[in-house]
């Protein structure tokens, strides 16, 4: 018996003698992508899930269970990417537009040995996650086992989620940085070459990154002053952070350069000296 | 009602305003400027009703810089930040200063609202900006007959041509007034449709009543003086304020027209695994030629 889509590409093709199979599934497909798809998630409900608080405490936990819950913890793990992707999806649907972009759309995959990713658990016998039920995953929504016993509401209402927009990356302007930018137009075209380099480069990356300028000054000395872009990473491993600093110092005077080559003399004055001030700093544990 | 009382109101309004914009909700940020204009016309001063009319194109041109995702985001946000905070909170404030203001924060953010052909095309030219802004403004007096055919655009359709002419090659403040008392004139117009629905037909009474007059109005206003500075800038406010209040009765008498949207459809990209198998699906479905059951 073939599928609903089966049947359709037969009609089409039918329709369509000239048309090769390939051009009919491809069609199919972008039709899918751009018409079916969106309208079936955003009629969907978002898929509820603990809170960061909860995620944590069921992570350390997980620390003292037995082995031989290894199982019922991957299959949970499976279940929060998968809710985490949905809304990910859901919240580019609303905000962003998506053609023609791509989405970290990871595989879901099993979890490792390694995983320090913050998993919630503890099972009991009026959980869903029993294992009777591990089938309707996909549909039932999770009911926390402890829900009535926290002090505190573990749980971000569904209507609240929707509105948040995964923001990975900011750029922001500080203080004396923010008055410079709109009184000086040799400062404020450097401002932003650098955010918009940086904003390109870093911008897509699935890792949380904020920068943040700012002036910082001496109080005993007049004259000394500093710009500074401040980098703050996500990124746990040391060697990768120092790579990520490398290349947002690189971006940051590739775009000093950039103003510069296309600076008047006088200008050019004012640009060396800013050159002379500026420094990129990673925040570090 | 007191006129301070209206102030402190405004002042809130704009706080609120504030708040929402540094917050990137510029959706709010525009509801509170409505809501600054519709408490500025309970008072008896018309140059209350500013604040809130700023702000109110302060929101949309950051939802726009918004939605289009530009790169330089912060930086554009920056002139927002420094004009809101310009905005005057003390009740005896100059008028012409608040124009002047809001005029030099169109035309620093007219290039972050480019795109990159027109930013790296396109230079100043203001004396061609003024001469358009005479030729539409005239070209508005002699096809003012038009705002009786229910389905013209034309003040929308002049308020395109302002905007493009003064984001590509700048414009004087008197362009910024024009095109500020146009978009207020438009939205009464926008109401003023609702009666093409009515019986005995009130459309083109209502159009020869409300909106017409102003054309010459805001003519004279625009195009008399021989320089900026000439403008009569409390005129310019009376006109402002009448359109203000009219179009905030007519949200109060009709509440949010129904606008026509154009569908913006996003798709949702499948991942290519998944797109692997159910080409496989499709091509095998196709090839074996399967015949729908009757």
């Amino acid at each position: 018996m073939p599928s609903l889509t089966q049947l359709v590409a037969i009609q089409i093709a039918k329709a369509n003698p000239a048309a090769s199979n390939e051009d009919i599934v491809n069609e199919l497909i972008s039709v899918i992508e751009d018409s079916v798809l969106p309208n079936v998630l955003r009629g969907m409900k978002p898929i509820p899930r603990p809170s960061i608080t909860q995620l944590k405490f069921q992570e350390l936990m997980m620390k003292r269970a037995p082995r031989r819950r290894k199982e019922y913890y991957e299959r949970l793990h499976y279940f929060y990417r998968l809710a985490n992707q949905f809304d990910y999806i859901r919240a580019q649907l609303e905000e962003y537009p998506l053609s023609g972009t791509t989405y970290p759309l990871e595989p879901i995959q099993s979890l490792s040995k390694e995983s320090t990713v913050p998993l919630f658990l503890q099972e009991e016998p009026t959980s869903q996650w029993d294992g009777k039920r591990s089938e309707s995953v996909e549909t039932e929504p999770y009911k926390p086992p402890f829900r009535e016993r926290w002090h505190y509401d573990p749980w971000i209402s569904s209507e609240e989620r929707k509105k948040v927009r995964p923001e990975q990356f900011s750029f922001s302007l500080l203080g004396q940085v923010q008055e410079r930018t709109v009184s000086d137009p040799v400062f404020e075209r450097i401002v932003e070459k650098i955010e918009t380099g940086v904003r390109s480069s870093f911008a897509p990356s699935k890792s949380k990154l904020h920068l943040q300028m700012q002036i910082r000054r001496d109080q005993e000395i007049a004259d000394w002053e500093k710009l500074i872009v401040t980098i703050d990473s996500e990124e746990t491993d040391f060697d990768k952070k120092m790579d990520l600093w490398n290349k947002i110092d690189a971006e940051v005077m590739k775009a000093i350069g950039e103003v510069e080559a296309r600076a008047t003399p006088d200008e050019r004055k004012i640009i060396s000296s800013i050159k002379r001030k500026i420094f990129t700093d990673m925040k570090l544990p | 009602m007191e006129d301070q009382d209206v102030f402190q109101v405004v002042r809130e309004d704009i706080k609120a305003a504030t708040k929402a914009f540094e917050e990137n909700d510029f959706d709010n940020m525009n509801i509170f400027a409505n809501r600054a204009m519709a408490n500025a016309i309970m008072g008896p001063t018309p140059k209350y009703v500013l604040h809130g009319f700023f702000l109110k194109n302060v929101s949309m041109i950051y939802r726009i810089l918004n939605l289009r995702k530009i790169e330089a985001f912060e930086t554009a946000k920056a002139h927002g930040r420094d004009y809101i905070k310009s905005l005057p909170t003390y009740r005896d404030f100059d008028e012409r200063k608040a124009w002047e203001d809001f005029y030099r924060f169109n035309n620093k953010i007219r290039k972050f609202m480019m795109d990159k052909y027109e930013e790296n095309t396109y230079n100043e030219n203001l004396r061609f900006s003024d001469d358009a802004l005479q030729w539409m403004m005239q070209y508005l007096l002699n096809n003012d007959q038009t705002l009786l055919n229910p389905n013209n655009r034309l003040l929308r359709g002049l308020l395109n041509e302002i905007a493009r002419i003064f984001r590509v090659h700048g414009g004087s403040l008197r362009m910024d007034i024009a095109a500020s008392l146009i978009e207020a004139l438009d939205r009464c117009y926008d109401y003023i449709n609702v009666y093409k629905e009515s019986k005995s037909n009130r459309f083109e009474e209502k159009v020869k009543e409300e909106i017409i007059p102003y054309l010459k109005r805001i003519a004279n206003v625009v195009l008399t003086p021989k320089s900026d500075e000439e403008i009569d800038i409390s005129a310019v406010d009376t006109i402002l304020w009448e359109l203000v209040k009219k179009w905030r009765e007519f949200f109060i008498q009709y509440m949010e027209l129904p606008r026509a949207e154009i569908p913006v459809e996003r798709a949702v990209r499948i991942p290519e695994e998944a797109k692997k198998k159910i080409s496989e699906s499709l091509t095998k479905a196709l090839e074996s030629e399967v015949i729908p059951e009757k």
